[in-house]
């Protein structure tokens, strides 16, 4: 159907109770992407399902923090199999494989180099708890200032992502990335091309969500600290975009 | 300055200097990473040997009415230099270690296709 090689990354941790139902629902609707599960260091059954259904697993051999951990790993493997666009897609639950197609679609069509699945655009589903998301909004609101358009969801874990920004990642800036905004400027600074789309999302299935009390007061404080970090980083980072910009 | 403290500082400075260099010896430290402790333990048997330099140094220049407070601030300031080479270093560590663990885990990856063919 597509002659791009698309790849979608799984995101997984400890994730047992979750991790079959998104793999099947990855699977039935199928349009000819390759599916790798990314598991970050779990210590459930999440490796044993996978193995089951017949899903290739990356296993961390330890926890590496949040899904921004498995960022790299994800970048470096579709660098070295050659994957035209790969996606990123959370293993709780919460993302549908229906709506996959609407992120791919841009890249697809040469619109964007970077694609965001945001739920915020249109409101339906999903919403996310209240606190966050005025978090959210404003941090948002600061890194559309800076991008010079809008976003609505730097947070949003459904992302899609071209060869330009595979090769940055996986070749050039290869350095722990902690968090979305992070991501999204650095890419923003190699030159790459950012899209927001609407998607639905749903809650996760079961279990609880990464975000805990501490980790969702220290969110803020954390975005706006690694925003000002990349804004410190941006005459570098153009200077790289420079000298690899041709590079797709 | 007391003749009791210049012979602790003196002993100080010593035992700093004969632990770093066993440590160093023993494989434990390498030599690039000791270079201010080497120092600091020098700045230590420096201080009864050239106490006038030091003497001179908090009345004259700094405008210091007790010499021991420039001792003091010359070690601050060395600790200061080195946690920020530490975070440095730190820092990064932290990035080799997050490659590290995605090479890995691709690797075993592609190892275990391997012996599954």
């Amino acid at each position: 159907m597509s002659k791009h090689k698309v790849l979608i990354a799984v995101i997984a941790f400890n994730e047992d109770k979750n991790i079959e139902s998104v793999l099947l629902d990855l699977t039935t609707n199928n349009w000819g992407y390759d599916i790798i599960v990314i598991n970050n260091g779990s210590n459930d059954n999440t490796t044993e399902i996978c193995a089951r259904i017949g899903i290739p697993v990356i296993s961390h051999c330890i926890n590496t923090g949040n899904s921004f951990g498995t960022v790299l790993t994800y970048f470096m493997y579709a660098f070295r199999n050659g994957y035209d666009i790969v996606c990123q897609f959370d293993g709780d639950g919460q993302h549908l494989a229906a709506e996959l197609i609407n992120i791919v679609n841009p890249i697809k069509d040469g619109d964007a180099d970077y694609v965001i699945g945001s739920r915020f655009i249109t409101g339906e589903g999903y919403q996310s708890y209240s606190i966050r998301r005025i978090v959210i909004k404003i941090l948002s609101y600061i890194i559309g200032k800076i991008l010079g358009y809008n976003i609505t969801d730097i947070t949003s874990g459904f992302r899609a992502y071209n060869t330009k920004v595979i090769f940055y990642f996986a070749k050039i800036y290869r350095k722990e990335i902690f968090d979305g905004n992070q991501l999204l400027l650095l890419s923003h600074y190699f030159g790459a091309k950012i899209k927001e789309v609407p998607v639905i999302m749903e809650e996760r299935l079961h279990g609880e969500s990464e975000f805990k009390l501490i980790p969702a007061l220290a969110f803020p404080v954390e975005g706006i600290i690694n925003i000002l970090g990349c804004l410190l980083q941006s005459n570098n980072l153009r200077t790289l975009r420079g000298l690899y910009g041709n590079n797709n | 300055m007391g003749i009791i403290i210049k012979i602790g500082t003196s002993l100080l400075g010593l035992l700093f200097l004969l632990i770093v260099i066993y440590f160093v010896r023993k494989g434990s430290l390498r030599p690039s990473y000791v270079i201010l402790w080497i120092i600091i333990s020098l700045f230590l048997l420096s201080i009864p040997l050239v106490e006038n330099v030091y003497i001179y140094l908090s009345y004259n220049i700094l405008g210091f009415q007790n010499a021991t407070h420039v001792i003091y601030i010359i070690l601050i300031g060395f600790l200061f230099v080195y946690s920020f080479y530490l975070t440095i270093k730190f820092n990064k560590i932290s990035d080799q270690v997050q490659i590290l663990i995605s090479y890995t885990a691709i690797l075993e990856k592609e190892n275990q296709q391997k012996y599954l063919k």
